[in-house]
């Protein structure tokens, strides 16, 4: 993709790739039940590694993410799909329930290998079914994807990045 | 849905939250260009986005970079992203508040004590007071339909696919509410359709073999394929296509109805992968089938209608072994 040209009020720095080649970002991910105050309430929510807001993936464009996922909720299937990320060559890790995967379920793990080909923010959505129900309980968090090595030539500062939008359901 | 809520109407979210808190300071510097990259990752509700005394330049929506355009206020359906540029001020002796506010049009019964909106704020002073937003008669947000992809992807003339989908909201006997494509509503199969594909041999191209109630649709190799998207349901509705991004070719205002064929298609259409059409309206969208795959078209909220989208590569897909693990691996020919 190629950048815009900048306007006169742009600074024309361009943020420099420190490395040509693409790296192996590997992350551990156990998913279980956390409880979370986001807006002053407690209740209990889905997160990783025992932490809601859920940890930062980050990434550059042309990296391979490899995240080995456990499902520790105990009383859920779970699969993670990354809301934005085409999955060209591996359809088979884009995550929904059903139509490229089974469901990870409680106790058991699932690796999720893929290129990030995209620029991010890149949501991470749970598909979570309770078990014996025919009903899907999807519950969006949200994991950046960054730094992102290509940027624009008339990017600046990265201030600001992933001003995401949420709201909490209690 | 439960006694309490008969028709199984969507929960009404409590608050709204702005990078996972309420009441957020981004500090800023004066005069100087920001980039924020924006995502609404609520699972049900839009959202309207300002920030007072600055205006947004869009630059990329859903991974696109776009033509840079100006607006006051942006509006997100669940899932989408949009980046923009904001110039901040001089003058660094104020600080701004930054508005999130709930839409509320699919809000089934909204408590009285619902606060719809998250605010933070652009800090240029850390010891200057952080105003209360102010209050806004009407929400007028940009219409992402306008925006010109940077890449200029033309239009994709001719679909070699062309294939209409009636969406709709009903109850089924057991008094739940469900989304419905076509009269088909979604329900799993017991085997994904990846897997049904990669072990069916000839019949993967068959329709048939994934069940009915997956609404699958078998997509050839860089076939150009167009969605027809009539809203029967009067709730605005915002959907997501999995893998791949998609040509926004027409959008009508409300009420429009089904689409008639009658429209002026834009040269350069904007390109996303979520967008949202309006209540008992229509949609028409464009796309080149050219990642393999099984893909959800859905509904990035709760509950909403499936369909699921087979795309072939070069032929089959095939599989190896893979050394490590001896299992098969498949392999997805990508052009």
């Amino acid at each position: 993709m190629a950048p815009p040209s900048a306007g006169s009020t742009l600074v024309t720095l361009c943020l420099l790739s420190s490395s040509a080649l693409a790296a192996i970002v590997n992350y551990d991910f156990n998913i279980s039940w956390v409880t979370a105050q986001p807006d002053g309430f407690s209740r209990p929510t889905i997160g990783i590694n025992g932490e809601w807001p859920i940890p930062q993936i980050t990434a550059n464009v042309g990296d391979r993410v490899i995240i080995n996922v456990v499902n520790g909720l105990g009383n859920q299937t779970t699969s993670l799909h990354f809301h934005g990320l085409y999955m060209n060559g591996t359809p088979h890790m884009d995550g929904p329930v059903s139509v490229t995967q089974c469901a990870i379920p409680p106790g058991g793990s699932f690796v999720y290998d893929f290129h990030v080909s995209w620029i991010g923010p890149i949501a991470v959505a749970y598909y979570s079914m309770p078990l014996d129900q025919p009903t899907g309980n999807l519950l969006v968090s949200f994991a950046r994807l960054g730094p992102i090595s290509r940027w624009p030539s008339w990017c600046t500062h990265r201030q600001g990045s992933g001003l995401a939008i949420q709201r909490s359901v209690r | 849905m439960s006694y309490a809520n008969p028709t199984g109407a969507e929960p009404v979210p409590k608050s709204a939250l702005m990078n996972d808190t309420q009441n957020l300071d981004i500090k800023v510097e004066p005069s100087k260009t920001y980039m924020f990259r924006i995502i609404n990752m609520g699972a049900f509700a839009g959202q309207y986005l300002w920030f007072e005394g600055h205006t947004m330049k869009i630059v990329e929506v859903d991974g696109i970079y776009t033509e840079a355009v100006e607006a006051d206020m942006i509006y997100l359906t669940a899932a989408q992203r949009y980046s923009v540029l904001i110039t901040t001020k001089a003058d660094a002796s104020s600080n701004f508040a930054i508005v999130g506010s709930m839409d509320q049009d699919l809000f089934d019964v909204v408590p009285a004590d619902l606060n719809p909106n998250v605010t933070g704020w652009l800090v240029y002073s850390g010891s200057a007071p952080r105003p209360a937003p102010a209050l806004v008669d009407e929400f007028e947000p940009f219409d992402d339909f306008t925006l010109v992809p940077y890449d200029k992807l033309p239009l994709y003339t001719d679909p070699d696919y062309s294939f209409e989908l009636r969406v709709e909201m009903n109850n089924l006997g057991d008094g739940a509410n469900y989304a419905w494509f076509n009269n088909i509503t979604y329900v799993r199969p017991k085997v994904n359709t990846l897997y049904t594909a990669l072990t069916s041999g000839n019949l993967a191209t068959n329709p048939a073999i994934y069940g009915d109630h997956t609404n699958s649709f078998v997509l050839e190799k860089d076939q150009v394929v167009e969605i027809v998207l009539d809203n029967m349901d009067p709730g605005k509705h915002p959907f997501h296509l999995h893998g791949h991004a998609f040509q926004t070719v027409v959008r009508s205002e409300e009420e429009a109805g089904d689409y008639m064929y009658n429209e002026t298609l834009p040269a350069y259409p904007m390109r996303r992968d979520t967008v949202m059409v309006r209540p008992n309206g229509n949609l028409v969208l464009r796309f080149k089938a050219d990642n393999p795959g099984t893909f959800l078209y859905r509904c990035p909220s709760l509950s909403l209608p499936l369909l699921v989208l087979v795309s072939f590569g070069c032929g089959m897909f095939r599989t190896k072994p893979t050394s490590s693990s001896g299992r098969d691996t498949p392999i997805f020919d990508v052009p």
